[in-house]
């Protein structure tokens, strides 16, 4: 006898959306967000939803607890949750299927918790409010749940504030409160987006082993690829408020069928891949606003296969014989994306081996970086108190040789920034020693001479808030022009416009303001105006984390591009370990203020690994469920800058401490190990035993990119 | 093996104030026959099941059809279900054969399952059907053989020792008293082992007291 046959009303799914249509009331209309969207969601089936931004992903989720605000409403389709139809329900039987069976987990935990309240009360609010439960045992409920979401010291934490918590822990308890009332279907909106890697791979074990462990349905919207082949059984691609492709994640990453699916997979790096055959090929275009989409296939403006029927004529989502695909697109069948090659006027940089040259452009020794801090006892007011610092940055020594990238990466607090801060002058350095050139950089920028300041340009983080917004994008660009003189006034113009054309922005926009810029094109500008004076060096803070990831191919290749063609030196600061792979000779690993292991990329990815190394690379979400990836796993909180461990700063949450004979050795500094003569590794275990240690990642080849 | 582990999670519920017209075409577009009614929290308030939908006749005043429809569309779930202090639930960490148990007792076909006052899930006859085809049957194909031995101590031991000798595997196992001859005990074992059931048979045999009654290959 086979296994007994499922039962009927197992069969019916928890969340089936049919036909879906949401709409916004705007002035002078309505406007369509989201369009034919058809789902399901079976008990204990994790669901992803991928797609960039703007793509209705989250109005998804939003409608299916009619979250979508005064304006907006669903004008088609039905959404059914356990069989009944939740459109047109009426408030109060909303609420209460919100409060009792459908939870929601948001990006920022903060904003799901409140600021003033206790941790303990507002856990145990779920069950004293909805379940009536006494206050003891509600206690013991939210604790055991606490464990069961890996909280340290649970009990303790009842007691705190959110503030006196770490993001991943915040968003733990976020994740432990949505679970309290045992909800049937719980829908999360990029959960771990705002957290570190390592902290998200965390949060990602623990998401898989709940939804075994309560057989929840869960909806999980990302626009990671990475996280999406780590989470979910099925995946729905989202591409301007349709639904394009529908899958088994193992079939959406073998073969993805559709021709967004398909560029997806081309512009994100994947960890594992060599440098060379990791080349990142843009998507064209953006997406359309919701009142701008095309007749036709929505796609076909950004496609490459396009023909005449995908201008004309809508195409359905269908079936593909034989499998559980379910694709929208007219010629799926035909498009073969091993084949694909890419278009002729795409220039893919990084292919040109780099010149070798011995100049040393930025030489640092022992920089550090200490902040004081001020402690409110009675005996700090007056001075009397024992200093305090945070060490943000402590020895940090490296040489960037010209022409090349530096890549720095490490947790959020780890000191990359500040590194970077002190090494362009906007924080003085506490001690050591900076050369740029030659010249003594540990000053502040005031003090330095402006032909200095020409040579070390910056690109942030966050295009929006290094943009002055009553400036045009020409005025923006022309001003270090201008500073710098680096160029006779009359000519300004015409460099501005060569500018813009080598970010490919054209001239029209030379008249915008910021706000009527998209991402993207406000990162190519802050590129630009780094670009403007000339510099030698450019040291870029993540700059493309903000961005979706068809635009962070574009912008990483228009660095590479301009790298080749300037002779550039770049630093390059990133969280992502994969995009800093491919877009660097050398790699620095930091982590609380102190640099881990340093050495070229191709180095740095495979074996000796710092055992920090190993950490951030078994956390790293690769876009690929074949992959086979270690699980090594920090454990704890990072230990406060303040008062750092002492000796090797890692030796609280090592995960290879055990490998040494006698683990106290650890509480010592820890010897620079040489591997090859600029790969270093600061750690007590010796290299030799280093070197047993495995790869993190082994992944089959495909070659999506043909 | 609890009930938390083999029940229903996430059941099919109904609200108090759903009307009975409601309850019972969501009952056959689910495809359940028992729906717990609950309130805020998902505290169980009543159960729902197809007898209960069942109306008397005789309750009606006219047998006029508008009569009827005015009188059913107007019927709230919270008048004709179970109440809850009537229902018979089970705790999530009970043992399943304590649900089988009460079910069988009280000759009904579903149990409600809390944890506290509060529906975790659904345990039917059917889930314990299932469970117990899992018990019994498990996937990999193999020999079904029930054995008769004596009721006394140290039987089953020999039965055990027997086939580990023979280096089989056994996969699952489940014993009983003989019900026509109380001086015996029959045990269904399910080997898996590259044998024939000729031999399988023969060797059983061999201890004493012990006789293979069945013996089928199965996928």
């Amino acid at each position: 006898m086979a296994e007994p046959t499922r039962r009927k009303s197992e069969d019916i799914p928890v969340l089936d959306i049919e036909n879906l249509a949401v709409a916004y009331k705007v002035r002078g209309g309505e406007v369509e967000a989201v369009q034919n969207i058809t789902l399901d969601i079976k008990k204990g089936e994790s669901h992803g939803i991928v797609g960039e931004s703007g793509c209705g992903k989250s109005t998804c989720a939003w409608a299916i607890i009619n979250f979508l605000g005064a304006n907006g409403y669903v004008k088609r389709g039905s959404i059914k949750f356990q069989g009944k139809n939740l459109v047109g329900k009426k408030g109060e039987e909303l609420r209460r299927l919100r409060g009792d069976q459908i939870a929601m987990v948001y990006q920022d935990p903060m904003q799901s918790l409140n600021p003033s309240m206790l941790l303990g009360d507002q856990l145990k609010e779920v069950l004293t409010v909805h379940q009536g439960m006494s206050n003891s045992q509600a206690e013991k409920d939210c604790i055991r749940m606490l464990e069961k979401v890996q909280m340290p010291d649970a009990a303790n934490v009842m007691r705190r504030f959110p503030h006196q918590i770490s993001g991943g822990q915040q968003q733990r308890v976020v994740i432990a409160m949505a679970l309290l009332n045992n909800p049937a279907l719980l829908l999360m909106d990029e959960p771990t987006t705002a957290l570190d890697v390592t902290v998200e791979a965390a949060v990602l074990d623990l998401i898989a082993d709940l939804r075994k462990e309560f057989n929840t349905a869960i909806m999980y919207i990302t626009h990671d690829l990475g996280v999406v082949a780590r989470v979910s059984t099925r995946v729905g691609v989202m591409y301007a408020g349709e639904m394009v492709e529908r899958a088994t994640v193992e079939e959406l990453f073998k073969s993805p069928q559709h021709p967004y699916t398909q560029g997806l997979m081309r512009c994100v790096p994947k960890l594992g891949t060599d440098r060379s055959s990791s080349i990142l090929y843009p998507i064209p275009g953006r997406v359309p606003p919701p009142d701008g989409r095309p007749a036709g296939c929505v796609f076909w403006p950004r496609c490459d296969y396009v023909r005449k029927r995908c201008r004309e004529e809508r195409p359905k989502l269908r079936s593909i014989a034989g499998t559980e695909t379910w694709v929208r697109c007219h010629f799926s069948e035909d498009i073969d994306m091993g084949s694909w090659e890419p278009p002729e006027d795409l220039v893919v940089p990084g292919t040109v081996p780099k010149k070798e040259v011995d100049e040393t452009i930025l030489e640092v020794k022992g920089l550090k970086k200490y902040y004081r801090v001020r402690g409110n006892s009675l005996k700090d007011v007056f001075g009397m108190g024992e200093k305090q610092y945070v060490k943000a940055v402590e020895h940090a020594s490296f040489k960037v040789p010209r022409g090349k990238t530096l890549g720095i990466v490490g947790e959020s607090g780890c000191g990359k920034s500040t590194l970077v801060k002190t090494i362009i002058g906007l924080e003085h350095a506490t001690d050591g020693e900076a050369r740029f050139l030659g010249f003594d950089i540990t000053n502040s920028i005031s003090a330095r001479d402006r032909k200095l300041i020409q040579e070390l340009q910056m690109v942030f983080q966050n295009p929006d808030s290094t943009m002055n917004p009553s400036y045009t994008v020409g005025q923006q660009i022309a001003r270090p022009l201008k500073r710098f003189n680096v160029m006779p006034k009359e000519k300004i113009t015409d460099e501005v416009l060569r500018l813009l054309r080598s970010m490919r922005l054209g001239e029209k926009y030379y008249d915008r303001l910021p706000r009527q810029l998209s991402g993207g094109e406000k990162q190519r500008v802050g590129i630009a105006r780094a670009l403007a004076s000339h510099p030698d060096l450019i040291l870029c803070d993540e700059p493309v984390s903000a961005l979706d990831v068809s635009v962070q191919a574009a912008i990483i290749n228009l660095l590479l591009e301009i790298q080749e063609e300037f002779g550039t030196t770049l630093i390059f600061i990133s969280h992502d370990l994969s995009v800093t792979r491919f877009f660097s000779e050398y790699v620095c690993v930091m982590y609380l203020g102190q640099i881990m292991e340093l050495g070229p990329a191709e180095e740095i990815y495979a074996p000796p690994y710092h055992p920090y190394t190993e950490a951030l690379l078994s956390a790293v979400p690769i876009p690929d469920p074949t992959a086979k990836q270690k699980r090594v796993r920090l454990q704890g909180v990072v230990p406060s800058a303040i008062a750092p461990p002492s000796g090797c700063r890692l030796n609280t949450r090592c995960p290879r401490r055990e490998m040494l004979p006698d683990p106290d050795i650890c509480l010592t500094d820890p010897p620079w190990r040489e591997v090859h003569p600029g790969h270093h590794i600061y750690c007590h275990i010796p290299l030799d035993e280093l070197r047993k240690i495995d790869p993190v990642v082994s992944i089959k080849e495909v070659n999506h990119a043909g | 093996m609890l009930v938390k582990d083999y029940m229903s999670r996430h059941p099919f519920m109904l609200e108090e104030d759903s009307s009975i017209v409601e309850a019972q075409s969501y009952m056959s577009e689910v495809h359940v026959r028992h729906l717990p009614v609950v309130g805020d929290g998902k505290r169980l308030l009543g159960l729902i099941t197809r007898e209960t939908l069942m109306i008397e006749p005789g309750s009606l005043d006219s047998l006029n059809v508008w009569e009827i429809t005015r009188y059913l569309s107007g019927m709230k779930v919270k008048k004709i279900m179970i109440k809850a202090r009537d229902v018979i639930t089970v705790d999530e960490t009970a043992a399943i054969e304590d649900a089988a148990l009460l079910m069988i007792e009280n000759k009904i076909g579903c149990l409600p399952v809390l944890s506290g006052r509060v529906v975790v899930g659904m345990m039917t006859q059917e889930d314990l059907l299932v469970q117990l085809c899992r018990l019994l049957v498990t996937r990999r194909p193999g020999l079904r053989v029930s054995v008769s031995m004596p009721d006394k101590p140290g039987e089953t031991k020999k039965l055990m020792a027997c086939v580990e000798k023979q280096g089989w595997e056994i996969q699952s196992m489940g014993g009983m008293p003989d019900l026509r001859d109380d001086t015996r005990y029959s045990t269904m074992v399910k080997i898996i082992a590259d044998v024939s059931m000729e031999d399988v048979q023969e060797t059983i045999n061999q201890i004493e007291g012990h006789e293979v009654r069945d013996i089928r290959e199965t996928q």
